[in-house]
């Protein structure tokens, strides 16, 4: 009991937090970018984006604080020795600071919208990020612009710039960014106005919020032969283990009114008496799919970087695309630190759903979601297909023997972390030992897999999942099943 | 004579600073100057190279500081924003040499009580003007 309810928690927050998330997004704040969230003359931090901290607000206040100390020192120094000169001296300092603070930056008032080129990308792809600064109010002469972008590769362009805003004034400003997958968030700029002698200076910070979602690339992957033990009532291509309208041959029953003749099985008839035999085909339907992503952090230790994890991700992409493509209702669980649960469905929405949840998906530890142990069944119809995608640890195996007993139809797509990981070592014996060992250790374990039932692809990442999906988990031919060829 | 020696070996160091990159330098050699010129001033040297000397040292800090500022700027706008700096300091370089010299070369009698009172009348002022910035 205590094990469920800690698991409705953890789902509740991450389901709670998506919904913040959004209305974030939502926000009216969200679309205005006139009125600053934060604005000021003195050091204090922006409100937000303490990432991009804004340079000089404090270099300016030293050096109006030493021209006044300055210009003091001399008056006090002139009326202590009775010497006019000296007195005299104080007049560029002050004509200095008269003209700075004639020229003082007035109240920054500027509208800010941003757009991205596309808000939603693959891995590799380049966005471009415009900004539209008008100012609304007088003229700032001197004025620094931040944009407090999400830390992404910077391919053309600058994120901060120099410039003179005329009133009215409307600058258009662009760069170009790449990135990993992720999903990234723009908030605002930081604007610093001042002077052209750089005495005083006024700040404010913008909302120009925009979102990008960086998702995984999506492989094309040809059918994958699953046969979970119950299916939904809508058609699709999972052979149902049930007579009536498909494709392949089920059986023969004796004919019905309402069947078609074309169906009549003659040859069986003709050794029956008074009945009519026809062919039944099996149904083909559309199945319960659940993914479940390995995200623990030790899962991947072993290779070192998180390269592999990348490979499963992608993985995991192309296997939804594969899966809703063929009609399937999919759902997605990421377990690692937490669980992120993407509820299942079907089509074109689902699977953008679940590449947005694979955007986010990093690796994280948890004490509770170390094994598998605390993996949460009751998310999947029971008899149903489930796809584990996982480098595999030894301690995982118990776990999987019990999804198998409890009637799921389990696939482990396991990426190969001992070539892997090889392709990174320099070559020596004691490497060579050890990698025999790791890769008897492997081995072992897949067999134990196989034995209990489970269907395992060995992926060798340095073959392209689609090839290694299509050798091992391609639909085979009728003649080659009943050669008892199957895979 | 030999109290330039001093004056340029700040100099240098102030590129020295310029070089590497330390920022204090500046600030610290504008100080230096400052004093410099009232101790010159204090000792009957020449007025005229004492103000020259502290409206240079305040240019070159100026300068100094814009060149940090717009560390990193494109090249085109940098040379707008310098060319319209220079447009704002050159008045005050001017002004200040000029009413500077005429308040050396002038000399207007008054007591230690007015000279005082004017004395303190610029402090308040200078003080209230830069809290009006603050409070705007």
């Amino acid at each position: 009991m205590r094990k469920d309810w800690n698991i409705d928690k953890i789902l509740r927050q991450g389901f709670w937090r998506r919904q913040r998330e959004e209305q974030d997004k939502d926000s009216p704040q969200g679309l205005s970018g006139m009125e600053p969230t934060s604005a000021g003359r003195g050091v204090s931090e922006p409100a937000f984006c303490p990432e991009h901290p804004l340079p000089g607000r404090a270099v300016a206040a030293r050096r109006r604080l030493l021209l006044v100390l300055c210009v003091y020192g001399l008056i006090f120094l002139g009326l202590a020795v009775r010497n006019g000169r000296i007195l005299a001296l104080v007049l560029p300092l002050l004509l200095y600071l008269g003209l700075a603070f004639f020229h003082a930056p007035p109240e920054i008032r500027l509208h800010v919208a941003r757009s991205l080129s596309s808000d939603r990308v693959t891995q590799g792809t380049t966005v471009e990020v415009r900004l539209s600064i008008t100012n609304l109010g007088a003229a700032l002469e001197d004025v620094l612009l931040i944009d407090c972008a999400p830390p992404l590769p910077l391919k053309k362009g600058r994120m901060r710039l120099h410039c003179s805003l005329q009133a009215g004034e409307t600058l258009e400003w662009s760069y170009i960014v790449d990135g990993g997958r992720g999903n990234y968030v723009f908030r605002g700029i930081h604007v610093l106005a001042s002077d052209r002698l750089g005495l005083f200076q006024r700040w404010a910070t913008f909302d120009a919020p925009e979102r990008l979602f960086v998702m995984p690339e999506v492989f094309n992957l040809k059918r994958i032969a699953i046969r979970p033990q119950r299916t939904r009532v809508y058609s699709g291509l999972i052979p149902a283990r049930l007579g009536g309208p498909g494709v392949e041959f089920f059986g023969v029953r004796e004919y019905q009114q309402g069947d078609s003749v074309r169906w009549i099985n003659w040859r069986a008839t003709a050794r029956q008496q008074e009945k009519w035999l026809i062919n039944e085909f099996e149904q083909e339907r559309a199945a319960d799919v659940g993914l479940i992503l390995d995200t623990r952090r030790r899962s991947y230790r072993q290779a070192g970087n998180e390269v592999l994890f990348e490979y499963a991700v992608q993985a995991t992409a192309a296997l939804a695309d594969r899966f809703l493509s063929d009609g399937n209702r999919v759902g997605l669980l990421l377990y690692g630190d937490l669980l992120s649960w993407t509820f299942p469905g079907y089509g074109k929405i689902q699977r953008e759903r679940i590449l947005q949840s694979l955007a986010q998906a990093r690796l994280g530890e948890s004490l509770y979601f170390d094994e598998f142990r605390h993996l949460p069944t009751r998310l999947f119809p029971t008899h149903s297909q489930v796809v584990l995608i996982t480098p595999l640890l030894q301690e995982d195996l118990p776990m999987l023997i019990l999804l198998r007993a409890r009637g799921y139809q389990l696939l482990v797509i396991s990426p190969d972390p001992v070539s892997f990981e090889e392709r990174y070592l320099k070559k020596s014996p004691e490497i060579e030992l050890a990698k025999r060992f790791a890769y008897l250790q492997r081995v072992l374990l897949l067999h134990n897999l196989r034995q209990a039932g489970v269907r395992v692809l060995d992926w060798q990442t340095g073959t392209p999942l689609a090839q290694a999906v299509h050798a091992s988990l391609g639909r085979q031919p009728v003649w080659f099943q009943a050669l008892g060829l199957e895979v | 004579m030999f109290a330039i020696f001093p004056l340029v070996a700040c100099g240098l160091f102030w590129l020295l600073g310029l070089w590497q990159g330390w920022g204090w330098v500046g600030t610290a050699i504008l100080l230096v100057f400052i004093l410099a010129a009232a101790g010159g001033l204090l000792l009957n040297l020449g007025p005229g190279w004492m103000l020259l000397g502290l409206v240079a040292a305040l240019v070159a800090w100026d300068l100094d500081h814009l060149s940090r500022r717009l560390h990193g700027a494109e090249t085109e706008t940098r040379r707008m924003l310098e060319r319209a700096h220079i447009l704002r300091l050159l008045p005050v370089v001017t002004a200040g040499l000029f009413l500077g010299g005429a308040a050396m070369v002038l000399r207007v009698r008054f007591g230690f009580g007015l000279a005082l009172l004017l004395g303190l009348l610029l402090v308040v002022g200078l003080s209230r003007v830069l809290g009006s910035f603050a409070q705007r």
